[in-house]
């Protein structure tokens, strides 16, 4: 059984044991930059697609069950729709930056949540598109041009050595993480196994997580979020922040229901205003597991 | 936003790119990019060709479609009959040839 040190702080386990053996839903995002969501979704149907809105909230999400591949449809090269799991959707929405905002979004390939926060602010503002990596740069290039995103501007810094001669008014932090909630996605193309790297992951979360906190603005908000269910890479990692920054946790709204925030793990306990982090599973939203934070700055 | 305070705050970063390229010269014409044109090509009042699917399916399999529009030569933006605009083409005597990437066109577009 995989995951089964989770057993404790995964409610309904067996239920959540069938779910990550079933394969990831399609989720499709419709970017409003380009188009109106109703003339996508009426396209889609008129082509025989499945096509359910997700959440009531918002009218971009959308499960498309019968879509085989989004990126080959003609919606895909026009810009019109963003395959996108959907609880990473739900990352840009629980930040949610206001237009003519400053952004930073600290690891921003792919580039899905980028060009989300993109249409949220209406194409206003400006995002700073970190990325470390120039192999990622070029797909998170095309993202952001096939998506119509025109306030954003690619850096390639180390996000934990992002310089801090800027301040933001929101920042995300979407961290490299063990992406053990998605082993749904990947576990056709290789069994999930614990590596040495996925050890490391928790010292570089938190030197990212205290950088991200002291480049916000006074009033400035920051969204740390990462696609595992492991504590050590989630509450451990926020409570560290909490220990060594005047850091506050804020409530999340994403219009979907989510588990708290764990208060221990193994040895260690957590800040009780860990409970207002969100825990997303694929046994309650049929999504990839995700893990998000949302974090202000005290007084 | 080139002259937008938060554009100078970036500024004094090291950057990879910055918005969208919209311009390029090809020879002697200042071609626009593909994406510029999907987002913008809309405000143009001339230089836009209509095209059904069946004329699309000649573009994409790199056939050329007569058309009658009232240009010399140069670049066209081609628009897909309710669904927007698509990219540019190439008019030259009495004919467009589609300029998308071969590389983005897929087999089920039409």
């Amino acid at each position: 059984m995989i995951f089964k040190r989770y057993q404790e702080i995964i409610p309904e386990f067996s239920l959540f044991q069938e779910m990550i053996r079933e394969s990831l839903p399609i989720h499709i995002r419709v970017n409003r930059l380009k188009v109106e969501p109703a003339s996508v979704v009426n396209s889609l149907k008129q082509r025989g697609e499945h096509i359910k809105r997700m959440g009531s909230r918002d009218n971009t999400f959308y499960l498309a069950s019968g879509l085989k591949s989004a990126g080959n449809i003609i919606e895909y090269f026009l810009g019109f729709i963003h395959p996108q799991a959907l609880t990473s959707c739900l990352a840009s929405i629980a930040l949610s930056p206001e237009r003519n905002s400053y952004v930073l979004d600290m690891c921003a390939a792919p580039g899905g949540k980028t060009t989300h926060m993109a249409e949220l602010m209406n194409n206003t503002g400006v995002i700073i598109a970190n990325e470390l990596f120039p192999n990622r740069h070029i797909p998170l290039g095309h993202t952001l041009d096939r998506l119509g995103t025109l306030n954003t501007i690619i850096t390639a810094y180390q996000a934990q050595e992002f310089p801090l001669r800027e301040k933001f008014d929101y920042i995300l932090a979407d961290v490299p993480c063990s992406g053990e909630g998605r082993f749904r996605k990947i576990k056709e193309s290789k069994d999930y196994r614990e590596t040495k790297q996925m050890a490391r992951f928790p010292e570089m979360q938190k030197r990212i997580i205290l950088r991200g906190f002291d480049l916000l603005k006074g009033d400035g908000e920051m969204l740390y979020s990462t696609c595992t269910y492991n504590p050590s890479e989630n509450e451990s990692v926020v409570n560290f922040l909490l220990q060594k920054r005047d850091a506050c946790l804020l409530p999340i709204e994403t219009g979907f229901d989510y588990q708290p925030g764990i208060h221990g793990w193994r040895n260690e306990r957590y800040d009780k205003q860990l409970g207002m982090a969100a825990r997303f599973y694929p046994h309650f939203i049929d999504s990839v597991g995700f893990f998000m934070a949302r974090i202000g700055k005290r007084g | 936003m080139k002259k937008s305070d938060l554009i100078k705050s970036g500024s004094s970063l090291k950057v990879y790119k910055v918005g969208l390229k919209a311009f390029h010269m090809v020879s002697t014409f200042i071609k626009p990019t593909g994406r510029f044109i999907q987002i913008f090509g809309h405000k143009a009042t001339k230089a836009r060709v209509a095209v059904d699917e069946q004329q699309l399916s000649t573009l994409f399999a790199g056939g050329a479609i007569q058309s009658d529009i009232n240009i010399k030569k140069g670049y066209v933006i081609l628009e897909l009959k309710g669904n927007g605009i698509l990219g540019l083409g190439f008019f030259n005597n009495g004919k467009i040839r589609s300029q998308i990437p071969r590389k983005e066109i897929k087999k089920n577009f039409v």
